[in-house]
């Protein structure tokens, strides 16, 4: 070779630089600027179920399956097929071939074992919760395996669905939790951790070569951004600020008065009603609360319509079952939930509370109070609640108190009411709260509401599971155990130069298919 | 008017002063401790139940977590360990995210440090400023001013600066805040309530110092009340302002919660104001032993800064009590 031609040679990677700067246009080097409202202190989604957590690990990690939005459906994802036992207790899936986590190693089987054997060990709420009564996963070959349950396990599918079953490279399956916490758990997904830096931003960069996407996703390859930076803004005057000048492209948790301006001019709302048990009124059982007859006087005074016109906005709805309407295996029991304030006050007049001089009710003496424990601070939606109820003569208290205090006092049970909604698009969140077989935080007494509950929790069809949820919903209804308030909806604010943003079933952000124009 | 003082006096001055901020690093130590220990609600249980929508954490994962984190020994062995381990600078790990309070605290106080020491040197120029101008002849419109600044919500300013510089003309970032252009307005926020104190303490000092007779006499022979206030008024003045700008100091860190908060920046008020509402106590014992060294730091290099400004602090804590210094 002449001397000119091995330098030519030589040179040709230089000139080869410039064309393939050229080749990507700027958009596609474009990062994706995201303001949340909070940093979730832990990025792990095997520890932590937190919104803001899973809105960053959902890019990095993925699942066995994925759930259709729209109709709830299992469908395949790092797993090509997965069938259940006719007894419900055992579950087989089949992987697809070719997938690597981001350090290299081959997502097999056995990765799925370790994940999971590591994921039974953390403190059993959450996602390590969908995991109870783990008896192991069977490891057949490379890319089949069986995962056993001491009961049958009717949730187990959907549960493979969501972040926090997000399969992880064996070696950081079993590093220190703390690390994992800081982001430092390796997964398959469509982003790579860049940097987290506490209480300011977290950075991810596109995967390259990613070519293993849900089978709902449009894209089959790689991100079309070049990375997502995720800002944490608690103030929402500064997160709106941040959206309307330019300076992130997506803001999370609008608030109701900032929602008009985001509706048009170069901006829109992504609103999604999150599935799982609605916000609801969550009754304790066992004070003044324990007569059906006030309990129900609760359910029927509430006027739900009014909550979403005055407070909340048009994005949310009022709620018309315990379950919210996107949820697998939710019915309509709106005519359960209507607002007969006369009815109420019957029922409170039955029950022996009888109006005082200052409108509150009394019986023997005692007023009728009841003490709403919340985690400071009161959301305005409680204000308008508590007004609902002093005009049926309750007195209600409002009693906001720090995040600590909350937990303690909520596992003591010195509280009347307060709201715990679960978020999870699986009907199985009914046995969550209400089985007397777990922390029964309401004390309810055990009934044939543990029957109906277990029962869904072990069918192995659709029509009986259907069943069963519609028994334990019927139950929890008729006997008031709780108050199901509205429709819980996330908004976030988009500007029109994003494209493809989705959200999962779960409600949680989808970035695999976002262009930026 | 040189005096030659006790050869021993300075380092048994700032020996004793030295004593006093270690007693006062004992103390935030302690009392922080004990308020902890006493106050309701287990940071344990908070945290496996927080970060899960406060759904409930069976009581043997609580247990063996507590366990785990050492929170089921004996309070004076905990606090023996931790005063122990925080003598050497290990404060311990983070409940909350499991990392060690020492590296949360490296990482955030660079950006904390650079935000309140700009806001610090701000506060002082503008209120020095404010305070010579307001002593100037025509300037007494000025001596309203810092009484109004000083009562204006720290957040309230972050938001209208965002607000003007950010959004209407878009000039300087809000959020995040890496770099000059970040560190303008969150300083500027910081700066407001601190440059007012100043302003408003050495302003009147400067008005008292200004109708000292030896000042008359220094009109009397012509020297312009420019020159006055500059060359012997400010000077002579300086002493409560300093003393002010040491208690600042302290404030800086109340004030980094909120600034960092509206401005979305990491550091250290950002820790504390987490660490607190969850009861995440090695941090909290972190940031407070922090917080109280820079403050007896700052309290101390004040204190030695007196006999630099004044010869006459120099003498009056001589043994022999006597007042030797001539006044100028």
């Amino acid at each position: 070779m002449p001397a000119s031609a091995r330098a030519l040679a030589a040179l040709a990677p230089l000139l080869l630089l410039p064309a393939c700067a050229a080749d990507s246009s700027p958009a596609a080097e474009a990062v994706l600027q995201i303001a949340l409202p909070a940093d979730p202190g832990c990025l792990d989604p095997q520890q932590t179920g937190q919104l803001a957590a899973l809105d960053v690990s959902r890019s990095l990690v993925d699942t066995l399956t994925d759930q259709d939005p729209e109709t709830g459906e299992i469908v395949p994802w790092l797993a090509q097929e997965f069938t259940a036992s006719a007894d419900g207790r055992s579950f087989t899936f089949v992987l697809r071939e070719g997938v690597t986590f981001s350090d290299g190693t081959p997502l097999d089987a056995a990765a799925v074992k370790a994940t999971f054997d590591r994921l039974i060990k953390f403190p059993a709420n959450g996602a390590p919760a969908y995991l109870r009564g783990y008896q192991g996963t069977k490891v057949a070959d490379s890319r089949n395996f069986t995962v056993a349950f001491d009961a049958p396990n009717a949730q187990f599918l959907q549960a493979t669905s969501g972040a926090g079953f997000g399969i992880l490279s064996p070696k950081t399956a079993a590093a220190d939790p703390a690390e994992r916490c800081r982001g430092s758990f390796v997964g398959s997904g469509p982003f790579v951790l860049d940097h987290y830096t506490a209480n300011q931003e977290v950075v991810l960069k596109r995967r390259e070569g990613y070519a293993w996407p849900s089978s709902l996703a449009a894209n089959d390859g790689a991100a079309k951004v070049a990375g997502a930076r995720f800002v944490f803004v608690p103030e929402a005057g500064a997160r709106t600020g941040a959206l309307s000048s330019g300076q992130v492209a997506v803001a999370q948790n609008i608030q109701e008065a900032d929602r008009a301006r985001f509706q048009s001019g170069g901006f829109q709302l992504l609103t999604k009603a999150v599935p799982g048990l609605v916000p609801p009124l969550s009754l304790n059982h066992a004070g003044v609360l324990g007569d059906r007859r006030l309990r129900e006087a609760l359910l029927l005074g509430v006027d739900r319509q009014a909550l979403v016109d005055t407070v909340l906005g048009a994005q949310f709805r009022p709620a018309t079952s315990v379950l919210s309407s996107t949820t697998p295996f939710y019915a309509d029991r709106a005519d359960r939930l209507r607002h007969d304030p006369d009815r109420a006050k019957a029922l409170l007049d039955e029950a022996g509370w009888k109006p005082g001089a200052d409108g509150i009710r009394a019986k023997d003496g005692a007023p009728l109070k009841l003490v709403w424990l919340i985690p400071a601070p009161t959301p305005p939606v409680n204000e308008l609640v508590q007004q609902q109820l002093r005009a049926l003569g309750i007195d209600v208290e409002l009693r906001a108190v720090p995040p600590a205090k909350y937990v303690e006092q909520q596992q003591k049970g010195e509280f009347d009411l307060t709201a715990v909604a679960v978020t999870r698009a699986d009907p199985d969140v009914l046995r969550n709260i209400f089985s007397t077989k777990g922390a029964n935080l309401w004390h309810l007494p055990s009934s044939e509401l543990d029957t109906f509950l277990d029962q869904q929790a072990s069918a192995t069809d659709g029509k009986a599971r259907q069943e069963a949820v519609d028994k334990a919903v019927t139950w929890i209804l008729d006997h008031a155990d709780t108050v199901p308030l509205y429709e819980n909806s996330l908004v976030h604010a988009v500007s029109d130069k994003v494209k493809g943003l989705r959200l999962d079933a779960s409600a949680r952000l989808g970035l695999h298919d976002v262009e930026l124009s | 008017m040189s005096s030659s003082p006790d050869r021993r006096a300075v380092p048994r001055y700032v020996a004793g002063r030295l004593a006093q901020a270690a007693v006062v690093v004992w103390a935030a130590f302690t009392v922080v401790f004990a308020i902890q220990r006493l106050v309701p609600g287990d940071p344990v249980e908070l945290m496996l139940s927080g970060r899960n929508g406060f759904e409930a954490v069976p009581p043997e994962d609580v247990a063996r977590v507590r366990a785990e984190l050492g929170f089921d020994r004996p309070v004076a062995v905990q606090y023996l360990d931790a005063a122990v381990s925080a003598v050497r600078g290990d404060f311990g790990a983070s409940i909350q995210t499991g990392r060690p309070v020492a590296a949360m605290l490296a990482e955030a106080l660079p950006a904390t440090l650079t935000l309140g020491l700009t806001a610090l040197a701000l506060s002082v120029a503008a209120g020095t400023l404010l305070a010579v101008a307001a002593n100037l002849p025509h300037g007494g419109a000025l001596r309203a001013l810092p009484g109004l600044a000083v009562s204006l919500p720290s957040f309230l300013v972050g938001l209208v600066l965002i607000q003007l510089f950010a959004l209407r003309w878009p000039l300087l970032p809000s959020l995040g805040g890496s770099g000059l252009p970040g560190l303008v307005l969150p300083a500027c926020t910081l700066a407001i309530p601190g440059a007012a104190l100043v302003a408003q303490v050495l302003g009147r000092s400067l008005a008292e110092t200004l109708r000292e007779p030896y000042c008359e006499t220094l009109r009397a022979t012509g020297a312009s009340t420019v020159r006055v206030v500059l060359r012997h008024g400010l000077r002579n003045a300086a002493i409560p302002a300093v003393t002010v700008a040491g208690v600042l100091t302290g404030g800086l860190i109340g004030g980094a919660v909120v600034v960092e908060t509206v401005f979305s920046r990491q550091g250290v008020g950002r820790i504390v104001q987490f660490a607190v509402s969850t009861q995440d106590l090695p941090v909290v014992q972190g940031v407070v032993v922090v917080a109280a060294v820079g403050f007896a730091g700052v309290n101390l290099a004040v204190d030695l800064l007196y006999p630099v400004l004044d010869p006459r602090v120099r003498t009056v804590r001589r043994p022999s009590g006597a007042l030797r210094a001539v006044k100028a």
